[in-house]
């Protein structure tokens, strides 16, 4: 017996094995299945719910993984020998209860249990998401999840330019912009999709070709039109988060009401001068509803009462600042990891350089999302607004 | 007490950090409308009801009570709904 031989020997003294159909009842409850097979054997099918993290960075992936060591661990490979070895070293890094699946994958498949085959990201992309694609919490499984998914910005301005950049560099697979504007000098200062070769073209246009430079794989989807009560629930359908990225609020209420009645996320950010707000406005989510951009504030304010960007001015940059905020609450919607801004919205103040965190109210009596209520319909704000929604 | 302005309404206080005093929430507004004539008028309205537009909260929680009991230490922060993007 050489002596790997007596190592796997002595481990089997010190691991406990369990046959893949224990190993399948203990993650029924609860157990983390840990996948440490190389990614091109898991990339021929694996155990669905599994944790693909390999071995070669097992250790330092784990923690964030499976960050409760108290949590069942039950390791796999190929054959039941390289999960041996993987089960040790969990067991060093303080994992309580760590099992070696025996006979690994292929006696998984051999005794007929469930089998999925992972998607499986190319070449070029593998390159380009690698950052993400280490971090467990994305992976490929979540990689895959962000191709596959649709995002509506609303306003290819200061706040849609950061989102749509960063939303399109991380991979979102469809990308819908909309925006009737054209883009204008004055537009610079903040609305970095554009540049000044671009004035005079149609922002959804001079954002197109941005964001297919920065990454040709994303889908663009442009609607060059005003949103409207009679053309939002169209533009809106299909989409999975919607980001308001408006400069009005006859746009903004619209948004919410249509994003109420779908059911979609609502990614909200709003700018002033030095000042900046986000959150996200979902009602629909489940367990625990949030509240609605009217459950905040029932009615916008007059023209008066709320003086523009275009009268008050905005540093260039807190857009910046909250649109990528919102280009983040995006992703950990669609990826569903972290804690989303439903219920909370943060306030910057960039002159303070503070954050403070707000709760919001559900409000029960909420015309659109209350408790028991019926779509009331859209309401035309141009009259009290003074502008048109874009 | 602490009582952070919205940018929209600094016009009125010029700081977004002010000192006003009061034991309820009735009471601070009304202290802040000594120090900054008008300011109050732009969140309460004539039916004494807080403009749709206007929002507080009390240590970071929100309260729609004017009658709320507030202590020294405790911060206010009102928000005013914005629409630049």
């Amino acid at each position: 017996m050489n002596a790997s031989e007596r190592l796997v020997v002595e481990l089997r003294r010190r691991i406990h094995e369990v046959s893949p159909k224990e190993a399948l009842s203990l993650q029924a409850r609860g157990a983390a299945l840990v996948d440490v097979r190389e990614s091109d054997e898991i990339a021929q099918g694996t155990v669905p719910g599994a944790l693909a993290l390999g071995r070669g960075f097992l250790e330092l992936r784990i923690e964030e993984a499976v960050p409760d060591l108290g949590r069942a661990i039950v390791a796999m490979c190929s054959t039941g020998l390289r999960s041996l070895f993987a089960a040790e070293n969990l067991m060093r890094l303080g994992y309580e209860t760590v099992y070696s699946m025996a006979g690994g994958f292929s006696r998984w498949k051999a005794d007929g249990l469930p089998v999925e085959v992972p998607f499986a990201l190319g070449g070029p992309a593998r390159e380009r998401y690698a950052r993400q694609l280490v971090m467990a919490e994305v992976g490929e499984v979540g990689q895959a999840r962000l191709l596959r998914s649709k995002v509506l910005l609303v306003g290819a301005g200061g706040l849609g330019s950061p989102a749509a950049y960063y939303l399109t560099a991380a991979g979102v697979g469809t990308l819908g912009l909309v925006d009737h504007d054209v883009v204008e000098r004055s537009n610079l200062q903040r609305q970095i999709l554009h540049t000044d070769a671009r004035v005079g073209n149609s922002k959804v246009a001079s954002a197109r070709q941005a964001l297919e430079a920065l990454n040709p794989t994303v889908k663009i989807v442009g609607y060059e039109t005003r949103l409207s009560s009679a053309n939002v629930e169209q533009i809106l359908a299909g989409y999975d988060v919607v980001i308001d990225g408006s400069d009005n609020f006859p746009t903004r209420y619209l948004v919410n009401d249509a994003c109420v009645k779908m059911g979609v996320p609502n990614v909200h950010g709003a700018v002033y001068r030095f000042e900046g707000q986000v959150s996200v406005f979902w009602p629909g989510k489940s367990p625990r509803a949030g509240p609605c951009y009217r459950c905040l504030f029932p009615e916008p304010p007059s023209m008066e009462e709320a003086p523009s960007c275009t009268e008050a001015g905005v540093l260039g940059v807190l857009p910046g600042v909250i649109g990528l905020l919102q280009a983040t609450e995006t992703i950990k919607l669609l990826l569903e990891i972290g804690e989303p801004l439903v219920g909370r919205m943060l306030y910057f103040d960039a002159l303070q350089g503070s954050f403070s965190e707000l709760a919001l109210e559900r409000d029960p009596g909420c015309r659109y999302c209350g408790d028991g209520c019926s779509f009331p319909g859209y309401i035309d704000y141009e009259r009290f607004c003074g502008r048109p929604a874009e | 007490m602490n009582v952070l302005i919205p940018a929209p309404l600094r016009s009125y206080s010029r700081h977004r950090r002010v000192e006003a005093v009061g034991s309820s929430l009735a009471e601070v507004l009304a202290d802040l409308d000594r120090q900054f004539p008008g300011i109050r008028f732009r969140m309460i309205n004539e039916q004494e009801r807080m403009r749709p537009h206007i929002r507080f909260f009390v240590n970071g929680a929100q309260t729609f009570d004017l009658s709320l009991r507030l202590r020294a230490t405790d911060e206010l922060v009102i928000v005013q709904a914005l629409s630049g993007g």
